[in-house]
């Protein structure tokens, strides 16, 4: 009887170790894993900071500007005039709307809406005057005018020598 | 174990016939010396391994030292809307354990291959010591480090460090301030969170955060900072100006939203910083500020109650006191309103002003506003106020159109913006703050009815025939003074070189910000102009609003009501 009892004992005892190892060896592959990953983590995370860096070096404010300005030819950005602000209740009615009797207008349709032929008139917007012959012109102008300096991050910032 | 008992044990009798009894006898002290020998053996193992572990490494004080000293990890700073204004990099710097290094000339070619300046003979005076730890060079590129490590050479080694990265170069320059080369803060803002945030003494002690430490908010906006630099170096550059300068507050919040001092230096290149005339000029330079001045002498002198929008008083001929006389700049020859006096800017007018309120009021009012102590502001650099340390008639009378008081550009924007947000003086900061937060520490100064009149001289002064009429943005209700003060040079005021400035605040029915901008010697942009704060400094605020106004979200209007002053 106590010998039986006995050898069951050592079974468990053997099963508890091999569960125990298991555990044990489990756990320092999950370690490993942690320590991967952490290690995943902090690179990753350097490298966004270094992008974030790198982001915001491509959009100083300044740099933006010089680049409108150089490019102006091409995208026509103007700055923006007080009179050029309006809010949604200053845009006037659609002209159809105001004489609904003229046969075209929708009476379905709402009567607030831009009036889409004078877009320019309305906005504000920089007036079309160039053909596109002057577009043309512009796009040529462009490789000259890429000469023009200080507008590159200068060649000894240090993120030029970043990683990525 | 049985076994082993029954060996040593003498063999009983019969048991062991075979083996001679002598040869039993003998094998105790044998078995003795033997075990003696790998006692004796062991212990010089364990003692060898005690005195290894005693004696420690012989580099690792010096470098562990290095270790802890350079990589200084430091929070990014952000402006209000979150984009970068500083951040960390990592670099790489390389040393050497002189002791390790085998042979001083070779180790030297081999780096030279990589590092052509490994050659100067200072770098092999270096290597020849007997030190445990030399830097050779700080901050190399990662090419640059993968090349050296790939000449494996011994002794030699790399510890990464963080290098400050200031993407914005010069645009926030005085505002952020500087770290050195162990990323320590030396200056700014920088100085201001080594302080607080105690980051050299966690970096001693070896503590950081495990996710870093948490980005830092400021209140200046990025595009602001970028608009008043721009307009502000355009037009030190037309008016060839020596200096200029240019403050964005929010009169709500006593929040900066931008601070430029003109010339500023790049903080990749620290030691510009060190030159005098790229000082911060907005809390570290305290100047005469002129006529700017009449702003607070008519608040004062209208809150003191003794002068009221409707008085006039006499300008014709100036004013005699002792033997100094004051004299008109842009004469009228006739007695002046209060109203008037403000938009002609009447010296003798301002002077009679505070003369009338009384020496006392105007010495009262002026340290109520912080004209007598330094700022309270985050920056470490701040300059004590110069006044008269004794009262006199003739000391009131100059102090009323901004002479001989010389205060910064930042006391006089914060005290400005307390004129017209309804009389509450706050402490400037650069951290974002609410309205509230503001409330808390704001000091009444002026009675809200005071203000609403300083509103309607600001606004009447940006309409014709106010001095100011060049600053006006169509649409959004400009309001300022201008200020044209003669410098002093040697003892005495010079006639041709100015200090021009202007005050100004938008939209005046309800004031939200405020910009004050400085020009130091301007000269006239064309022959036959004169150099006079209407024509420079006035635009130029214009210049800014009009940039600013849409990012700030004031909307323009153009069918607004004429501006009433409040009765008296």
């Amino acid at each position: 009887m106590l010998k039986t009892f006995n050898v069951v004992l050592i079974g468990l005892m053997l099963l508890g170790a091999g569960v125990v190892y298991l555990m044990k060896y489990d756990s320092e592959r999950a370690a490993a894993r942690i320590t991967k990953l952490q290690h995943r983590i902090a690179d990753t995370r350097e490298a966004i900071s270094g992008l974030k860096a790198e982001w915001s070096l491509l959009n100083q404010p300044r740099r933006l500007q010089e680049l409108v300005d150089k490019y102006h030819n091409y995208i026509e950005l103007e700055r923006l005039e007080p009179g050029q602000i309006a809010t949604i209740d200053e845009i006037p009615l659609r002209a159809s709307a105001q004489k609904p009797d003229d046969g075209k207008a929708d009476p379905t349709k709402p009567a607030r809406m831009l009036a889409i032929g004078k877009v320019g008139d309305l906005t504000g917007s920089i007036p079309k005057k160039g053909t596109n012959e002057q577009v043309k012109k512009a796009t040529d102008k462009i490789d000259a005018l890429a000469q023009v300096k200080g507008v590159e991050p200068r060649p000894n910032d240090p993120i030029n020598a970043m990683t990525r | 174990m049985r076994l082993w008992f029954r060996r040593s044990e003498p063999a009983p009798a019969g048991t062991q016939t075979n083996r001679p009894a002598h040869r039993v006898r003998l094998s105790g002290p044998r078995v003795f010396l033997t075990a003696l020998g790998f006692a004796a053996i062991y212990g010089l193992i364990i003692l060898k391994l005690v005195k290894l572990g005693l004696d420690a490494d012989d580099h690792t004080a010096a470098l562990d030292m290095a270790r802890t000293q350079v990589s200084a990890q430091r929070p990014d700073i952000l402006d209000r809307n979150g984009e970068v204004l500083a951040t960390d990099i990592k670099t790489s710097s390389l040393f050497a354990e002189p002791r390790h290094v085998l042979g001083v000339s070779e180790t030297i070619d081999a780096l030279a291959t990589v590092l052509p300046d490994m050659r100067d003979p200072q770098i092999r005076q270096r290597l020849s010591t007997k030190a445990g730890f030399v830097w050779l060079k700080r901050e190399i590129t990662p090419m640059q480090r993968a090349r050296i490590y790939r000449l494996g050479l011994p002794g030699v080694g790399f510890i990464d460090e963080n290098k400050r990265l200031y993407p914005v170069a010069n645009l926030t320059s005085h505002v952020l301030g500087l770290v050195n080369v162990d990323n320590q803060g030396i200056s700014g803002i920088e100085k201001y969170l080594d302080d607080k945030l105690a980051l050299t003494e966690m970096n001693k002690l070896g503590v950081v955060p495990p996710d870093g430490l948490m980005p830092q908010r400021l209140s200046i906006d990025l595009r602001i900072q970028h608009v008043v630099r721009d307009e502000v170096n355009e037009a030190k550059k037309r008016y060839r100006a020596v200096a200029g300068m240019g403050i964005v507050l929010d009169v709500k919040t006593g929040e900066v939203l931008a601070m430029v001092s003109l010339p500023d230096f790049d903080p990749a290149v620290p030691k510009e910083a060190l030159d005098k005339d790229n000082m911060n000029r907005d809390t570290a330079g305290v100047f005469e500020m002129g006529s700017v001045f009449k702003t607070f002498n008519s608040a004062m002198a209208l809150d003191s109650g003794r002068v009221s929008l409707s008085d006039s008083y006499e300008t014709r001929g100036g004013l005699q006191i002792g033997h100094q006389h004051i004299s008109e700049f842009h004469g009228k020859g006739r007695a002046l309103t209060v109203p008037e006096i403000f938009i002609y800017s009447s010296n003798t007018g301002s002077a009679r002003m505070a003369l009338k309120a009384g020496l006392e009021t105007q010495h009262a009012f002026f340290e109520k506003v912080g004209f007598f102590k330094k700022l309270d502001t985050e920056l470490p650099e701040e300059a004590l106020p110069m006044f008269p340390k004794r009262l006199s008639e003739i000391s009131t009378a100059t102090m009323s159109f901004g002479h001989g008081i010389s205060v910064t550009p930042m006391h006089t924007a914060i005290a400005g913006a307390a004129m017209i947000n309804g009389g509450l003086l706050m402490n400037p900061t650069f951290f974002p703050r609410t309205p509230e937060e503001a409330m808390k520490t704001a000091v009444r100064v002026i009675r809200p009815e005071t203000s609403d009149k300083m509103r309607y001289l600001f606004r009447i002064n940006c309409l014709p025939p106010g001095s100011g009429t060049r600053a006006e943005v169509e649409g959004y209700r400009v309001g300022g003074k201008t200020g044209t003060a003669e410098k002093v040079e040697a003892g005495r005021y010079e006639h041709d070189k100015r200090r021009n400035s202007f005050l100004a605040a938008f939209p005046m029915e309800d004031p939200q910000y405020l910009v004050l901008v400085v020009l130091d010697e301007p000269k006239p942009d064309k022959d036959g102009n004169s150099a006079v704060a209407g024509l420079n400094t006035a635009p130029l605020a214009g210049n800014i609003i009009r940039r600013i106004a849409p990012m700030l979200g004031v909307m323009p209007k153009f069918d607004m009501p004429p501006i009433t002053a409040a009765s008296n």
